[in-house]
């Protein structure tokens, strides 16, 4: 499976009226696969209702997401602060959040430390992202 | 801001506008605050009297 076609699967999962939080990696990719009149509230930390990525006609250099990779905005877009972010995970808005762990287990325990020689910001939102779930 | 506190948050607005009307940096609390919203045709002035 290609890191494509795994995207392409968890933007089936998301339902109209969402919101969504996605991380870093391949859920970066999910907003691609968003068809746009499915897409009511799909952020990645700090623009609400974001596109996938820019086509190079499109792009505007400084427009980016946390990873410094650049995003489009679709209409109807806002944009807000990492503070704000994480308020909305808090309340319990975030509908479905897809999460980029580079270490897992089976059961699910995650390992968000470092790569060794890399500049990854360990954990992340991680664990207030997963404990700020309903069920 | 205290919309983000509410369970249902009403919105009673002067003036509702299309999407994308708004400039995405001057939106200080998104939608996904606001769970209704009711547009007044009461004009400000009859208000203040």
């Amino acid at each position: 499976m290609t890191r494509e076609q795994i995207a392409q699967r968890i933007a089936q999962e998301v339902m109209p009226g969402y919101c969504v939080n996605l991380g870093i990696g391949i859920p970066t990719l999910v907003a691609n696969y968003i068809p746009v009149e499915k897409m009511l509230c799909c952020r990645v930390k700090m623009v609400f209702r974001y596109g996938g990525f820019p086509s190079e006609k499109r792009c505007r250099p400084g427009f980016n997401q946390r990873r410094k990779q650049t995003v489009t905005a679709v209409k109807g877009a806002s944009f807000f602060s990492s503070a704000d972010s994480f308020a909305m995970i808090r309340g319990g808005h975030v509908n479905l959040t897809v999460l980029g762990a580079m270490q897992v287990d089976e059961h699910g325990d995650i390992a968000n430390w470092m790569i060794p020689g890399k500049l990854v910001k360990g954990m992340g939102g991680a664990m207030i992202l997963s404990l700020a779930r309903d069920e | 801001m205290i919309a983000t506190a509410g369970k249902i948050t009403v919105a009673e607005v002067e003036e509702l506008v299309e999407t994308g009307d708004l400039d995405p940096d001057q939106i200080h609390t998104p939608g996904i605050y606001v769970q209704r919203i009711i547009v007044t045709k009461i004009k400000k002035s009859a208000l203040n009297n």
